[in-house]
């Protein structure tokens, strides 16, 4: 609704204004000036303001022919766009951008030798070179200068009388030339994704470098001052419907569409166009169609004028009248060009956009696996194309990773935002045991070696023992150390390996644990909780080395002894209503529940769980704090775990938890 | 990679360019034609009359009497003029008819064999508007080899009015006629109407300065639209009244016309003071045939004379 109230109004505007006349013409055709439009123009003729679509080099060549009495062929236009940043540079060499007039004057003159002498007389009118610069000041505002060298030259024969001893007649050229500079700014605003508009003056400033006229000045170019107004409105994404006038009498209209292909669009635009100077009242039809690739581009273009082709113009009507425009005049004749855009992208289109990221997690050193399952920040990522395209995310913590860590890549749909997830790695030497605040670079890229975005963000790095009060997270500390752990077991169960040889093989399980839990227990020197902080937990190496440790610090430790000599075990999360939790540990003898008997007669000191193959085993719980034996331990683990888990239902109730290690 | 096709678009770019700039033509140009509406350049054909300056020779008949008229170049001609000269303030009305019957089978040729005349007859009585014309000498002065000759080819037949000694009661009525009759010695009587044109009077504005050599004359008289007019250009030597025509410009009788600047800078105002322009409007046709066939001129001319 409010497009259309839009659309009829500004229709209206339009219709209300006077239309005059045509300066705007360019010869590749008339597109749209939107950054979403579907050719890449790189023109200046009606584009005063030089808005550009080019992202960084664009050369451009147009080469035609204008069809007269006899067709000739002429380079029409040489330019170099560059865009840097926010700011356009266009720079483009005219040689085509000519037109010619020529007649036999009036006047006859009769030689010494009684011979008739008509004189003729050459007017030339060329745009030398163009320069352009625009400054994007806003995504949907763009400002922008155009300024154009322009040279006349009036070459006139003469019949000069050279009084000496006799009167005679001496034939001549008299040849005048003048230059000047004319300089435009243009505002393009696009308000809304379906409307662009321009506004843009004609003839600002006119700079004449060389004036060397005194008996041509009035065949010079005429140069009103004036404005044009743009104006383009996109009803459906593949249709453009342009409009520009001009306050010294014209106006100019018409449409763009197209056809996107993978990786290229064929696209057609055709427009009208109005000259007060010139008749019928529309003077004339440009058609243009171009087939563009991200590299390449060619247009084929031209423009046919409805009045008849008539090489000879009346001399009075032109001396009134002159012209105002070099390539559209009412003495044009119809010209087709072949435009070639070559586009040159030596940096990175900025496809993706990171528009907020958030840490998720601070960085524990010691959960090292939980960062390759579970994002440690998450980026909002909007896709700034019209195309699906594959985004990858990466990332580099400063001080932390050596090397930038790659996260899987995402796809996002076009113009689409989306949740992007972001994963590290922590190194193997990691060891600092203070926590740090570092930064995190975060970085977008669709390409293989070019980034789209980058973004930073704070970090806090915990010390490598810091743990976040998770019992879960407690199995990341257990991993760790198993060949310091499994030498440290071995060593042990070889010492009573005359024992265990003795054993039935069902039991073994039991007192290699037994054994274990023993021998560990005995060497230590009971340190009441060395470290009793909820975020602290040693690696099993150092809860041996300091002959010590809290229930965390002990669970590991026994789990670790346990799992590295295939014993499964689970940690038991008793949670506190409020305060401190605590961790004992269970772990299975593989006996099967008739087996249980062999263990113990007494069916509290053990519960059934199933293995990972689903069988029923026995499992019993050790009290890792009580450091006077095994059969200590697993009375107080029992009694402990039968108390909270069952009697007060921590089980079913989620108080207590049972954690697989494995 | 990238670097790699960047430098391929470019060769292809440069190789396009080179190959096409080598292929280039000139636009096509436009052809004006000059028409009757145009102002700023009038059809004008110019000659110059007075090739050698240095000879007063050249100076004679000027002012009245047809300029550059070579009445030799005819078989028999009447010429009949209505002149007026403007000399500053002064003005000056003459009516001239003259009729001169040449002996093409007696030329006079000067030392190179060149004809420079013929011998006169009179074949009897001549009348215009019933006026008995005169008989006077028909006077030519042409240099031979080193020397000016002077000297009569015969008679000629003349009414004149206008100046002091002039008595005839002639006058040369504009856009009218005048009769002619020849009454010969032997043979039947002619007589016939010769029409005069409109009356021509001219005026000429000057801009710019002759030192500058910007001067520019703009010439306007009463212009019918018909036919043409014939200006003469002309100068008078500085000190001495002796009169050059320089060019005779035969342009559009629509009463305007600026006089090519190169024709008005380039006189050496050094040696003359004087510029004369005179606006001839111009009858001519042919009468009779054979023999009889005569060549009639009947002008209006204004003469004006401008201190420079």
């Amino acid at each position: 609704m409010r497009k259309s109230v839009l659309t009829i109004s500004l229709i209206l505007f339009l219709y209300s204004l006077k239309i005059y006349s045509q300066n705007s013409f360019g010869l590749n055709g008339f597109w749209s000036m939107n950054k979403k439009a579907n050719i890449m123009s790189n023109s200046i003729d009606g584009n005063t303001s030089n808005f550009s679509n080019v992202k960084d080099w664009g050369i451009d060549l147009s080469y035609g022919g204008e069809f007269a009495n006899s067709t000739t062929s002429n380079l029409y236009l040489l330019s170099l766009t560059k865009t840097l940043d926010r700011s356009n540079f266009y720079l483009r060499y005219t040689p085509g951008y000519q037109k010619d007039f020529f007649f036999i004057s009036g006047q006859s003159f009769v030689l010494e030798d009684s011979s008739t002498q008509t004189l003729n007389s050459k007017f030339s009118y060329k745009e030398i070179f163009g320069v352009g610069y625009s400054y994007q000041i806003y995504k949907n505002l763009s400002i922008g200068f155009t300024t154009r060298l322009f040279n006349q030259e009036f070459k006139n024969e003469v019949v000069e009388p050279i009084f000496s001893d006799s009167l005679y007649f001496n034939l001549k050229t008299e040849t005048e030339n003048s230059s000047f500079w004319k300089t435009d700014i243009g505002i393009n605003f696009t308000p809304v994704e379906y409307l662009s508009l321009s506004v843009a003056s004609i003839n600002l400033i006119d700079l004449k470098t060389n004036k060397n006229i005194s008996n041509n000045s009035e065949y010079e170019i005429k140069r009103p001052k004036g404005a044009q107004f743009g104006v383009t409105i996109s009803p459906y994404k593949q249709l453009n419907l342009n409009f520009i006038y001009e306050t010294s009498n014209s106006f100019m209209a018409g449409f763009n569409t197209g056809m996107d292909f993978e990786n290229a669009s064929l696209n057609l635009s055709v427009s009208a166009l109005h000259d007060k100077d010139q008749t019928p009242y529309i003077a004339g039809i440009v058609p243009a169609i171009s087939y563009q690739t991200k590299v390449f581009g060619i247009t084929l273009s031209g423009v046919k004028y409805f009045r008849g082709k008539n090489i000879s113009q009346s001399f009075s009507v032109f001396e009134t009248e002159g012209i105002k425009n070099i390539l559209n005049n009412r003495y044009s004749f119809d010209k087709a060009a072949l435009t070639i855009s070559f586009r040159l992208n030596t940096i990175a289109e900025e496809k993706a956009k990171i528009i907020n990221l958030k840490i998720v997690q601070d960085i524990f050193p010691a959960f090292e696996d939980i960062y390759l399952n579970k994002p440690f920040a998450v980026g909002k990522v909007v896709n700034q194309t019209d195309k699906k395209i594959s985004v990858k995310p990466s990332s580099k913590i400063i001080g932390f990773n050596r090397d930038i860590i790659y996260s899987p890549d995402v796809f996002v749909n076009a113009h689409d935002t989306v949740d992007i997830p972001f994963f590290t790695i922590v190194p193997d030497s990691y060891s600092n045991t203070k926590n740090t605040v570092s930064y995190v670079d975060f970085y977008i890229s669709t390409k293989t070696d070019e980034n789209d975005d980058k973004y930073q963000k704070p970090i806090l790095i915990n010390k490598i023992n810091a743990w976040d009060g998770k019992v879960i997270h407690l199995k990341e500390f257990i991993k760790r150390d198993a060949d310091y752990i499994i030498k440290y077991a071995k060593e042990i169960l070889s010492e009573n390996k005359n024992m265990l040889d003795t054993l039935v093989y069902s039991l073994s399980t039991f007192y290699k644990a037994k054994i274990l839990f023993d021998n560990i227990v005995k060497k230590f020197v009971y340190v009441a909780d060395p470290n009793a902080t909820s975020d602290y937990v040693q690696f099993p190496h150092q809860t041996i080395e300091l002959k010590g440790g809290d229930c965390d610090d002990l669970s590991v430790l026994y789990s670790a002894v346990l799992e590295n000599i295939g014993i499964q075990t689970a940690l038991v999360d008793y949670k506190p209503d409020k305060g401190l939790g605590h961790v004992n540990l269970l772990f299975n003898t593989e006996l099967s529940p008739q087996n249980a008997k062999w263990i113990t007669e007494n069916d509290r000191k053990y519960f059934i769980r199933k293995n990972n193959k689903g069988e029923d085993q026995v499992w019993i719980a050790i009290e890792t704090t009580s450091l006077t034996d095994f059969m200590k331990a697993w009375e107080l683990g029992i009694e402990k775990f039968n108390n909270e888990a069952f009697d007060n239902l921590g089980l079913a109730k989620g108080r207590v938890e049972i954690i697989d290690v494995q | 990679m990238k670097k790699t096709i960047s430098k391929f678009i470019l060769s292809i770019a440069l190789l396009a360019l080179s190959l096409i700039y080598n292929g280039c033509d000139t636009p096509a140009p436009t052809e004006l034609v000059i028409d009757n509406n145009t102002t700023t350049e009038d059809q004008v054909d110019v000659e110059i009359i007075t090739k050698d300056i240095q000879d007063e020779f050249y100076s004679n008949g000027f002012d009245s009497t047809g300029v550059a008229q070579r009445l030799h170049n005819f078989g028999s001609v009447i010429v009949l003029t209505g002149t007026k000269i403007s000399n500053n303030n002064s003005i000056t009305n003459t009516s001239l008819a003259q009729a001169v019957f040449f002996d093409k089978t007696t030329p006079v040729k000067n030392m190179h064999g060149d004809v420079v005349g013929f011998h006169t007859v009179l074949p009897g009585q001549v009348k215009f508007n019933g006026i008995t014309a005169k008989i006077r000498p028909l006077e030519i002065k042409f240099r031979n080899g080193s020397s000016v000759i002077d000297t009569i080819l015969g008679s000629k037949y003349v009414v004149f009015s206008g100046r002091q000694n002039a008595v005839d009661p002639f006058g040369y009525n504009f856009k009218s006629n005048i009769s002619f009759q020849l009454n010969p010695d032997k043979g039947l009587p002619t007589s016939f109407l010769i029409p005069t044109p409109e009356k021509i009077t001219g005026k000429v504005t000057f801009n710019g300065n002759k030192n500058a050599k910007n001067l520019r004359a703009v010439l306007e008289w009463n212009g019918t639209g018909s036919q043409k007019i014939e200006i003469v250009l002309g100068a008078i030597v500085k000190g001495k009244n002796i009169s050059f025509p320089l060019y005779s410009l035969k342009t559009r009788d629509d009463s305007k016309f600026v006089v090519p600047a190169q024709l008005l800078n380039s006189i050496p105002f050094e040696r003359f003071d004087k510029i004369i322009f005179t606006f001839i409007r111009r009858i001519e046709f042919d009468s009779g045939s054979g023999s009889n066939r005569l060549k009639v001129f009947s002008q209006s001319i204004h003469t004006i004379i401008i201190n420079i």
